[in-house]
C-alpha cells in the first residue's frame, strides 16, 4: 500500500507541490496528468527517492518481502558506454542471464537482439525500452514512471500496456506520470490531477478529467 | 564489497577511453616542457648583459674603483668586457654589449685637481631596463665623485684662509680626495642584501616548472576524467544508482579510485621518464612518489567533483575551474616562484597547491602547510557531502 499525506516540496524557495494526498492499494495503478511545470516530474522523483527536504509523509507498505522501488525516469539513465546485458548487470542486478523475470522483461520489450549491443549505439526508443526493463527486472513492488513510453513505436507500446497489466495483476503499484491519454487509458486505473502544485483530482479513471 | 566491485569495474570499463584524453595531455605535457626547456636553454634567449669598458686611465686609484664594481654583486648580472673605443663601438653597434663605459685618461688627476670626473658611458637603448639601471649606477658613482671632490676644494679653500701653505693645502686636498675615493669603493655597494634568492624552492627552473605542469596535469586530466559526472548527473543515473541500492559512498569512492588510476597512467610515466632523463632513476624513487601522488590528487579530485556537482551551468563551471585553480596556482607560486613577498608567503604555507608542490619536490612539510592541505580536504568533503545528495 501507498500512503501519501500532505506531501509539499519547496525548491529555491517556490512551492513545487501542495498538500497532496492519497492512498492507493496493491494492484492500482496511477496516471498523473496536468500541463507542463504542474509538478508531475517531481511528484514522481519524490515518490520514488523519498527525499529528505519534503514535508508530509509518503509510506510504502509491504505484504511480504523487502522493499523494492522502482524509478524510471524520463531521461535514459543508462551507462551508454556499456551494453544492454552490462546495464542490466548494474541497475537490474541481474546474476546471470537464465533468470525468469529477466528473460520475461526482455521478451516483453523486444530486447532479445540488443543485448550485446552498446547503449550509444542503440535508436532513442530501444534506450526508453531498456531505460524500463533495467528497473522491472529487480522486481519492484512500486514503480515509478515518468514518460515511459516517448519515442517508442506503437508495437512495443502494446507489450508495454500489456507487461503492465501482467505486474498490476501481480499485485504491484504502478505510477505513470504521462502526456499520452492513449497509453494512460489502457494502463490507468485511477487518476491524479495537478495544476501547479497542487492536486485537483483523484479518483477512478475518466476521460473527462483529462 | 559486491557493490565496489560491481562499480569499479563499470568505471574501469567505461572509462577506458580515457586512455586517449590521457595521451593528448601527455602530447600537451611534452610541447609545454619542450617549451620550458627551450627558453632556459637557448643562449639567445638569454638576457645579454655585457658592458664594454674602455679604461685610458692607469692609476691605481681608478683600478681599484672599477676592480671593485667589477667584484660587487653586480658581476652576478653584468659581464664586463675590457676593451678600445673603437671596438667597443663596433660591438655596441651590433648589440653585442648593452652599453660602454669610457674611463678617459687622467681622469685620477682631474679629480686630484678638483676637476670632474671623466667617466662617460654610451648605450645602445635608453628603453631597456638594463641600461636604465646601469645608467643611473655610473651616474651616481661620477656625481658621488664629484661631490666629493668639491667637498676637497671647500676644505683647500678654508686652508688657504686659514694661511696655510700652498704645497700643505695641495698634499691635504690630495688626502681627502683619496680618502673619498677610498670611502666610495668600500661603501657603493649597489646591493645591501648579500643572500642568494632560493626562488624555485632549491631546484634548477627546468626541474622547478616540471613539478609545477605535472601538477596542472594532473588537475587538467582529473577534470577531463569527470566530464562524465555531468551526464550521470543530468540523466539521472546517480539517482538511480542510488534507488537500485548503492550509497554516495560506493559511487563516488569509485570514481575516485578509477580515475587516480587513469591519472596515474599519465603522471607515472611522466615522473620515470624525467627521473631516467637526469639519470636519477630508481625503482624506490617511483615507490615513494606513489603515496605522494595518491595524497596529493585526491583533494584535487573531492573540489573537481564537487564543482561538477555544485555548478550545473557548462559555461559557469568551466569558469569556476579557470579561476579556481588558476588563482590558486597563481598564488601557490606556479607561474613564477613569488619568494620575499611576506603576506604571500605566508599564505602560500597553507595554499594546498602549494603543499603539494612541495611534497612532490621532496622538501620538508611544516605545520602550517598540513594544516593548509588537512583544512582543504575537510571543508571539501563537507562540501562534498552537503552537496552530493541533491541532484535537481
Amino acid at each position: 500500500m501507498l500512503q501519501v499525506k500532505s506531501l509539499a516540496y519547496e525548491y529555491k524557495n517556490k512551492k513545487v507541490l501542495e498538500d497532496i494526498s492519497f492512498e492507493l492499494s496493491s494492484g492500482s495503478v496511477l496516471g498523473i496528468v496536468g500541463p507542463n511545470g504542474s509538478g508531475k516530474t517531481t511528484l514522481i522523483t519524490l515518490l520514488a527517492t523519498n527525499k529528505k527536504e519534503l514535508t508530509g509523509s509518503i509510506k510504502h507498505t509491504m505484504e511480504k518481502g523487502p522493499l523494492v522501488i522502482g524509478y524510471i525516469p524520463q531521461e535514459i539513465a543508462l551507462f551508454s558506454e556499456l551494453t544492454v546485458l552490462d546495464n542490466f548487470r548494474i541497475f537490474g542486478k541481474i546474476k546471470n542471464e537464465k533468470d525468469q523475470l529477466f528473460k520475461r522483461i526482455i521478451s516483453a520489450l523486444g530486447l532479445e537482439e540488443q543485448l550485446n549491443i552498446k547503449v550509444s549505439k542503440l535508436s532513442g526508443g530501444t534506450k526508453r525500452r531498456v531505460n524500463i526493463g533495467v528497473e522491472l527486472v529487480r522486481d519492484p513492488q512500486f514503480i515509478y514512471m515518468d514518460e515511459p513510453i516517448v519515442g517508442i513505436e506503437y508495437s512495443i507500446r502494446e507489450q508495454i500496456v500489456a507487461l503492465i497489466e501482467e505486474l498490476a495483476k501481480e499485485g504491484k503499484i504502478i505510477v505513470i506520470a504521462s502526456h499520452n491519454i492513449d497509453f494512460l487509458r489502457k494502463t490507468c486505473s485511477q487518476l491524479l490531477k495537478l495544476d501547479l502544485g497542487k492536486n485537483v483530482y483523484f479518483g477512478e479513471y475518466n476521460d473527462d478529467i483529462l | 564489497m559486491t557493490s565496489y566491485k560491481k562499480l569499479l569495474g563499470v568505471e574501469f570499463k567505461r572509462n577506458y577511453k580515457q586512455l586517449l584524453n590521457m595521451l593528448l595531455l601527455l602530447g600537451l605535457f611534452i610541447i609545454l616542457i619542450n617549451g620550458i626547456i627551450y627558453l632556459v636553454t637557448n643562449e639567445k634567449l638569454k638576457l645579454d648583459t655585457s658592458i664594454g669598458l674602455v679604461v685610458e686611465d692607469s692609476a691605481m686609484e681608478i683600478n681599484m674603483l672599477l676592480g671593485s664594481i667589477r667584484n660587487d654583486e653586480l658581476s652576478d648580472i653584468i659581464t664586463f668586457r675590457e676593451t678600445s673605443m673603437t671596438e667597443g663601438e663596433a660591438l655596441l653597434k651590433n648589440d653585442e654589449i648593452i652599453a660602454l663605459i669610457h674611463v678617459e685618461e687622467n681622469t685620477f688627476e682631474a679629480l686630484e685637481s678638483g676637476e670632474s670626473a671623466k667617466i662617460s658611458m654610451t648605450v645602445g637603448s635608453r628603453e631597456d631596463i638594463r641600461v636604465v639601471f646601469l645608467s643611473n649606477y655610473i651616474e651616481n658613482m661620477v656625481e658621488m665623485l664629484n661631490s666629493s671632490q668639491n667637498s676637497a676644494m671647500i676644505y683647500y679653500e678654508l686652508l688657504r684662509e686659514n694661511g696655510t701653505p700652498y704645497e700643505e693645502r695641495i698634499d691635504e686636498l690630495n688626502r681627502l680626495s683619496m680618502k673619498y675615493v677610498e670611502a666610495f669603493i668600500f661603501r657603493s655597494r649597489v646591493f645591501v642584501k648579500d643572500d642568494v634568492y632560493n626562488k624555485f624552492l632549491g631546484l634548477t627552473a627546468i626541474d622547478y616548472y616540471y613539478h609545477v605542469l605535472l601538477i596542472v596535469l594532473m588537475i587538467l586530466a582529473s577534470i577531463v576524467y569527470h566530464n562524465k559526472l555531468e551526464d550521470d548527473l543530468k540523466n539521472k543515473v546517480i539517482t538511480r544508482l542510488i534507488n537500485t541500492g548503492y550509497s554516495l559512498k560506493e559511487i563516488y569512492l569509485t570514481k575516485v579510485v578509477i580515475s587516480i588510476f587513469y591519472v596515474a597512467l599519465l603522471i607515472l610515466p611522466l615522473k620515470a621518464g624525467y627521473l631516467l632523463l637526469m639519470n636519477q632513476f630508481n625503482f624506490l624513487n617511483i615507490i615513494k612518489f606513489i603515496p605522494v601522488y595518491i595524497i596529493a590528487i585526491i583533494p584535487i579530485q573531492l573540489i573537481i567533483i564537487t564543482i561538477y556537482i555544485l555548478v550545473k551551468n557548462d559555461i559557469t563551471r568551466d569558469i569556476v575551474f579557470l579561476l579556481f585553480f588558476s588563482s590558486l596556482g597563481f598564488f601557490s607560486g606556479f607561474a613564477m616562484p613569488l619568494e620575499g613577498l611576506p603576506v604571500l608567503d605566508v599564505m602560500k604555507e597553507y595554499n594546498f597547491l602549494h603543499v603539494i608542490l612541495k611534497a612532490f619536490i621532496k622538501r620538508s612539510l611544516n605545520i602550517s602547510n598540513l594544516v593548509g592541505f588537512l583544512g582543504i580536504l575537510v571543508a571539501v568533503v563537507f562540501l562534498f557531502k552537503r552537496e552530493a545528495i541533491r541532484f535537481d
